[in-house]
């Protein structure tokens, strides 16, 4: 029971942005206000049970080792929530996990996560701003609150059908009712994915953030979708509808795109955000590219480097194209790694350990001579490199 | 909304027996930290969630601690109060107990979930993350505890009533750690149907029959 009952938590709290589908259906455009107060603190006793609940995760959280704690990284992304939410600056609390998946979340209470994999992704602060618009919108709307009575409620019903169900059609019955049951669950947590896009749309407007870049995310996941399973020669499958917990992307980036155009105030100035976002991204941007590599998803990952190729870092993006054919290693591939490193490394920004790449897939394809001579610069760049004693074990 | 509102009666279990050969080392005359109680108490709601109540829980932890302080004063060990250990830097040990000792109970009883490596031996440990108690703190041992309690809500008792579903159930377990091995050396569980650990009275039962089989004081070995 109590495994169960975690589980059903994790579902909640870790239901960010991925959740849930477009077809937003918001009639009239009108304005969502936020359900809560600045400084809400829970009386019922329900929510105060849930708020306890996250408290302790949010504590795990705070010791997790998958933190990022970098303090700039934290305050850039603690001030701009604030900026975004405005008088419940105090009442959000941002995690930076490392997580090389497109995911952000919200806890009933306040406590909000951001992976890695989404800040990589993301081109520019609006983008950001419009996922951190939408999560604000789960908390301001009490969406966890309302999805947990909504469980409730059907939990009850649920076995309030399943004895006449019984009793006519048999156990096929029962399952079968249960399913539709929680089916209706998964499309009441849709319509809160809904309800926080045009909440976060409103706050991209009102602080002045082009409202369609919110759309411009999930274009770009659409098609890094689509690569990933072109290179696998696969069509991409279509997103099942019913336990939709991963959006119907496609669908989403029409609908916010469309609301987008409907929320943007003729004559006023948006902007993609001040260049403060590439500044702070920087130092992490490896680190980040790094652990999409390692997911071994050729084509997801080669969108996404082409995609990133205007931010102005090539050195470090060829490092990372050369190793994501070197990691694949279909005939041919150590060769396209080798003239990708050697393009990258005609830029400054190539890191040292380009060098130590060229020089073993060098050494792999019969040049032993260019091979060493790599591994050499590699050594002479990386005074204190930690795998010194191995790389001159290569060398002998 | 009481837990005895059930049509199946599961009465006490307790695990370990007096005199067992596995609890070794303790003796009643080392110090002794108090962990703050693992404490979670719910509302079993119509439907079989467990919706996790925060003024039950604070009462719990709260009576439970006031119990185990009682519980090993009444039996002469020196203590260290768990108010006095930091919590932050116990969290993941308190996590790691969680799972060490709900596992080291599973595989202790017979039949298929008798681990076939472990046969006869009890070798449950913690590590060396016990070892900042005995840092810190000074202790020989630490004592855990491990509680889940939750009760019928109206809706849940006529569920019971009507269907035969189960209502709500207390599962506690407790172990003392040697605060330089890590090593379990002491575990008592209790699984029931009745009593309210909320209340002092409750809490201090459920104590007291944990106890039963620790090494120390009256019933010690």
């Amino acid at each position: 029971m109590r495994q169960s009952r975690r589980h059903f938590l994790t579902g909640l709290c870790g239901c960010g942005v991925l959740c849930g589908s477009g077809g937003l259906a918001w009639a009239g455009g009108g304005s969502l206000p936020s359900l809560l107060a600045p400084a809400y603190r829970p009386s019922d006793s329900d929510e105060r049970g849930l708020w306890m609940q996250m408290e302790k995760a949010e504590q795990d959280l705070r010791n997790s080792n998958l933190r990022i704690h970098d303090p700039a990284l934290n305050k850039y992304l603690t001030d701009l929530t604030c900026e975004i939410v405005g008088n419940y600056c105090p009442d959000v609390r941002v995690y930076v996990v490392r997580t090389p998946y497109f995911n952000a979340s919200m806890a009933p209470n306040g406590m909000m996560q951001i992976w890695s994999g989404l800040l990589l992704r993301c081109r520019n602060e609006a983008q950001l701003a419009a996922v951190i618009g939408h999560e604000a919108g789960h908390f301001l709307r009490q969406h966890g609150l309302q999805q947990f009575r909504s469980i409730k409620s059907k939990t009850a019903l649920m076995n309030v059908l399943a004895l006449p169900l019984a009793v006519v059609g048999g156990s096929a019955a029962v399952q079968l009712g249960q399913l539709a049951m929680i089916a209706t669950m998964f499309s009441y947590s849709r319509e809160h994915e809904r309800e926080a896009d045009q909440f976060g749309l409103q706050l991209l407007e009102e602080r002045g953030y082009q409202p369609s870049e919110a759309s411009a995310i999930w274009r770009q996941l659409v098609a890094e979708r689509d690569a990933s399973f072109a290179a696998r020669g696969k069509k991409t499958p279509s997103e099942p509808l019913i336990f939709a917990t991963h959006p119907q992307s496609a669908e989403r980036m029409e609908t916010l795109a469309a609301a987008a155009a409907g929320i943007t105030k003729p004559g006023r100035q948006y902007s993609a955000g001040p260049d403060r976002f590439a500044a702070v991204m920087k130092p992490h941007r490896g680190a980040f590219l790094e652990d999409q590599v390692k997911l071994n998803d050729f084509g997801g990952t080669l969108y996404l480097i082409d995609s990133l190729k205007d931010d102005g870092w090539p050195g470090e993006l060829g490092y990372y194209r050369g190793e994501v054919y070197r990691r694949r290693g279909d005939p041919g591939d150590l060769q396209q790694a080798i003239s990708h490193y050697r393009t990258a490394l005609a830029f400054p920004d190539a890191p040292a350990v380009t060098h130590r790449s060229l020089g073993y897939a060098l050494i792999k394809t019969g040049d032993k001579e260019a091979g060493r001579q790599a591994l050499r610069q590699y050594l002479a760049l990386t005074p204190d490199a930690t795998d010194r004693a191995m790389v001159e074990f290569s060398l002998q | 909304m009481c837990a005895g509102v059930v049509m199946l009666c599961l009465g006490t279990a307790a695990v370990a027996k007096p005199g067992d050969p596995v609890w070794v080392g303790f003796t009643g005359k080392e110090k002794v930290a108090i962990m703050a109680p693992d404490v979670e108490v719910s509302l079993l709601t119509a439907g079989g969630l467990l919706e996790p109540n925060q003024e039950w829980t604070a009462n719990a932890r709260q009576q439970l601690n006031l119990a185990l302080t009682d519980g090993l004063k009444a039996r002469g060990v020196a203590i260290v109060e768990s108010s006095a250990i930091d919590a932050s830097a116990t969290a993941s040990l308190q996590h790691l107990h969680a799972v060490v000792g709900e596992a080291a109970l599973w595989h202790r009883r017979k039949g298929v979930l008798a681990l076939p490596t472990k046969k006869d031996a009890f070798d449950w440990t913690l590590g060396s993350a016990a070892t900042y108690l005995a840092d810190t703190h000074g202790v020989d041992y630490a004592l855990f505890l491990f509680a889940r309690d939750s009760f019928s809500s109206g809706g849940r008792v006529a569920m019971t009533l009507l269907l035969g579903l189960p209502g709500g159930t207390q599962h506690a377990f407790a172990t003392l750690v040697n605060a330089r091995t890590g090593d379990i050396v002491w575990l008592d569980a209790n699984y029931s149907q009745f009593g309210d650990i909320r209340d002092g009275d409750g809490a201090h039962k459920l104590i007291e029959s944990l106890f039963k089989t620790l090494p120390a004081g009256p019933g010690g070995q």
